[in-house]
């Protein structure tokens, strides 16, 4: 009876004690998973934005978005509500056929020879079965491709971002992806050089470019209507918002 | 003597097993989440195409949808920052209610927007004790996939949704950034007030 009793109160205490663990253990847990989401978050280091030139981004960002809000969104809407659809995705084809062989030399740059002999493909076969690029019929073979720029490239090599920029009119930058830009604009035959811009160069070949880039820009405007509108809706600090979105985005696409 | 001996060798082999549930739980609790993941993006799709109810009925009933598996006190805590350390209680809990109303009725409906054509759960990984599961939406005017990763967590046998990442851009990462830069400058009761205006126009 004793050793039956002794048996009782022994399994008790090791409920009891089981029991107090468990409670101990949810409060505990609670901050442990936390902690583990916090580091796991520090390592990726997106929380801290090197952002020294705030105060002059900060006025640039707003310069950019009274040129965005009374220009280029109204110009973007209207191409997005009267121009047929097929007209703005033929267009939307054609410029992004053009900016591929600058994707595909970055692609195999990083070693992605995947993603560079798809890209490459795609030229290939959007610009002559696809009409000059007019339809994507790569797509629709299933020949995907990311897109990839010389500002990746540098990353991808460990290159950091700098200072978190504000470019005039271009929007959010650092300084490894504005090399990247002036890079790709340079060796890019087919890119229009805003460099170029106010020079003694102007000529047909010049104009085309300009066009080429300025459909290009409209048809990426349209394409972000609705998120910058919902940015703009629900943000307490836009200026905020966009600059961890796009701090974000460059690293996945650095980092796939 | 023996009695003892014998409740050694059966805590000794109940220990043994409990060892062996923790794996295999965890291995129940990655299946678990593909399904959890799977039939949550299966459902709001579900939602966002059904031309029979009305809008303001989708909205509705996204909303449900979104605040039955988001665990807001969690999401709450780490959109402040290092902010919730320095938080008064009071602070926390009126910041804990009005974030979780915010997240419903601003994020809720976004998701209405997801009519596509298909949705799948490509994988799931286990993270640091999270489930990551990796997904993928194909929209009805594309056949390009959009990269679509949520962040599930266990909890007392439950399922919850802590994160979602559209093509790398993770929502509770953008709103820490955008909630602490906004704090940093205006503090933390005007940010509160503003938020509670939000809320309010939200609901309307």
């Amino acid at each position: 009876m004793k050793n039956k009793l002794l048996t009782f109160v022994f399994c008790i205490l090791q409920f009891s004690q089981a029991s107090a663990q468990d409670l101990s253990y949810n409060s505990q847990s609670y901050d442990d998973e936390f902690s583990a989401f916090e580091s796991e978050f520090a390592s990726k280091k997106t929380d801290e934005i090197y952002d020294p030139l705030e105060k002059m981004n900060r006025k640039i960002f707003s310069f950019n978005e009274f040129v965005d809000i009374n220009l280029t969104r109204p110009v973007a809407k209207t191409y997005h509500d009267y121009v047929p659809n097929f007209i703005r995705k033929s267009l939307k084809n054609f410029t992004t056929n053009l900016s591929s062989p600058i994707c595909a030399f970055n692609s195999f740059a990083q070693g992605k020879f995947d993603n560079g002999l798809a890209t490459s493909s795609s030229f290939l076969i959007n610009s002559t079965i696809g009409v000059f690029g007019l339809f994507d019929i790569a797509s629709s073979k299933k020949i995907y491709y990311e897109k990839e720029d010389f500002g990746q490239t540098l990353g991808h090599y460990g290159v950091n971002t700098g200072p978190y920029l504000i470019l005039p009119v271009l929007g959010p930058s650092n300084l490894r992806d504005l090399a990247g830009f002036a890079t790709d604009l340079t060796i890019d035959p087919l890119a229009f050089n805003y460099l170029e811009l106010g020079g003694s160069t102007e000529s047909i070949d010049n104009n085309i470019k300009l066009s080429n880039s300025l459909i290009y820009n409209l048809n990426y405007r349209e394409n972000l209507l609705d998120p910058i509108d919902d940015i703009r809706k629900d943000s307490f600090d836009v200026y905020a918002t966009f600059r961890s979105v796009y701090n974000q985005q460059r690293q996945s696409k650095i980092q796939k | 003597m023996k009695k003892a001996l014998l409740l050694a060798v059966f805590l000794l082999f109940a220990n043994g097993f409990s060892s062996h549930d923790a794996f295999a739980e965890q291995k129940n609790y990655t299946e678990q989440s593909r399904k959890f993941v799977d039939d949550l993006g299966k459902r709001i799709i579900g939602i966002a195409a059904d031309k029979k109810i009305s809008e303001a009925t989708r909205k509705t009933k996204i909303i449900n949808e979104v605040d039955k598996v988001i665990d807001s006190d969690w999401l709450a805590r780490f959109v402040l920052g290092k902010n919730y350390k320095n938080a008064s209680d009071q602070q926390k809990s009126r910041f804990l209610t009005l974030y979780r109303q915010f997240m419903i009725n601003t994020y809720g409906p976004k998701f209405k927007n997801y009519n596509g054509r298909e949705f799948n759960v490509l994988s799931v990984n286990e993270q640091n004790g999270f489930y990551i599961a990796k997904c993928e939406f194909i929209p009805h005017d594309s056949d390009k996939s959009i990269s679509v990763d949520f962040r599930v967590k266990e909890r007392e046998g439950k399922l919850f949704v802590l994160d979602f990442v559209a093509e790398g851009v993770s929502l509770i990462e953008t709103q820490r950034s955008e909630f602490n830069s906004t704090i940093s400058q205006k503090g933390m009761d005007k940010f509160m007030d503003d938020l509670q205006v939000r809320v309010e126009e939200l609901k309307k």
